[in-house]
């Protein structure tokens, strides 16, 4: 049937659409981010009320002073000491920053194809073998269909000790997969990873990058664009 | 924040740049992430103007990414058109067309991005010649350019002359 090009055009554009996986990603995207501005916002344009100025702010700031050091001489304890991680304030700001720099990482990885350091198709054996490691590989429930393991080597991401597990995809191409423990301190801002949230992707030097939580560790494959 | 109704008009206008489904999901993260890191509120009392404005002033961040990244992977190049109109060019040349779906369909990978992006602009957001050609930075002279050639395209590369029917007259 014979319709305007304009008509024609509309629903050829109309075609795609996003999933709701999709969605999901930005709008958990979108709130990270948007946390990040509110108190950017709002500062500037308060004004505050000044109780003290001049000579009582000097006074003020001495008395503070004073009481700090007699109350850590009462408890024997420098008053000057910093809190312990910072990361919290972070958080909201690195959700993408965070995931890129992931991505990047393991990209660069899967892109070397290091020699293996145990090659087996048998998940319990490649996993007896990272013995050094301060968890258990896992065999993840959104990864593994469909592709036959080779192996295993140790690695890192962002300095942290992770497990790199070799598969072969049903196409004929090859997929890595790291696994390490999931530490929001180390991996500041990849919260809304947390609670069965779905994979985040991206897409990093022409591979496809997946991120997710699963039991306690962070998953990242690295793999050819569907 | 974007509503889900402005995150599928955006990814299909990065679709349309993209011409890739997982591509344009990068590109629309990308974009979104930029826009909300400069500042570009959407809440009352933010520097955005209006919804549309707001859509706008994306479609132009997206557009931007995507050259960038076509300029570093060297994936498509960007040619220079002629300032200089043919003569029976006019901003209706494509309101005339008729066309059966899937004819379109067959001749679809031989639109480039920048004839996509035409295409989008004009009959998804239905903007005029002059405003497409102010939101890519362009002039109209080159739009209607443009504009020719995608006419040409699909009337050359339409198996049958009767599947289209181009009106010659303004």
């Amino acid at each position: 049937m014979n319709k305007s090009l304009r008509q024609a055009l509309i629903d050829q554009f109309e075609q795609p659409s996003l999933t709701e996986q999709q969605f999901q990603q930005l709008e958990t995207m979108q709130q990270s981010l948007s946390q990040q501005s509110r108190p950017q916002q709002t500062t500037p344009k308060k004004k505050f009320h000044r109780p003290f100025s001049g000579r009582l702010k000097i006074i003020a700031v001495s008395a503070c002073v004073f009481t700090a050091v007699s109350v850590s001489l009462l408890l024997n304890r420098p008053f000057y000491s910093l809190p312990e991680t910072n990361t919290y304030k972070l958080a909201p700001n690195m959700y993408m920053q965070t995931a890129r720099a992931i991505a990047k990482e393991v990209v660069k990885n899967h892109l070397h194809m290091k020699p293996l350091d145990v090659q087996s198709a048998n998940h319990s054996q490649v996993q007896a073998f990272f013995s050094m490691l301060d968890f258990s590989p896992i065999e993840s429930s959104y990864y593994t269909k469909n592709r036959m393991m080779l192996g295993g080597r140790y690695c890192s991401i962002k300095g942290v000790t992770a497990a790199q597990l070799r598969f072969k995809s049903q196409h004929g191409q090859l997929e890595t997969l790291y696994q390490v423990p999931y530490d929001a301190e180390f991996f500041p801002g990849l919260s809304g990873l947390e609670n069965k949230a779905p994979p985040l992707i991206l897409h990093e030097r022409g591979l496809k990058v997946s991120l997710w939580v699963e039991k306690g560790l962070l998953m990242v494959s690295a793999q050819a664009p569907d | 924040m974007y509503s889900r109704d402005d995150l599928q008009k955006l990814y299909r206008y990065c679709c349309s740049l993209s011409g890739d489904g997982d591509a344009a999901y990068d590109l629309l993260q990308s974009a979104i992430e930029k826009v909300l890191r400069q500042r570009f509120s959407p809440e009352p009392g933010g520097s955005a103007k209006s919804p549309e404005h707001k859509l706008a002033y994306t479609r132009t961040t997206i557009r931007n990414l995507y050259i960038d990244r076509c300029r570093r992977q060297a994936l498509v190049s960007f040619e220079a058109l002629p300032e200089e109109l043919p003569a029976d060019i006019n901003a209706n040349t494509l309101e005339e067309l008729v066309i059966q779906q899937k004819t379109l369909e067959e001749i679809w990978p031989l639109f480039d991005a920048t004839d996509r992006e035409i295409l989008f602009l004009w009959a998804v957001q239905g903007l005029s010649a002059s405003e497409v050609a102010e939101e890519t930075g362009s002039t109209r002279n080159t739009v209607l350019s443009r504009i020719h050639r995608i006419r040409q395209k699909v009337t050359k590369l339409t198996p049958t002359k009767r599947s289209i029917s181009a009106g010659g007259h303004s």
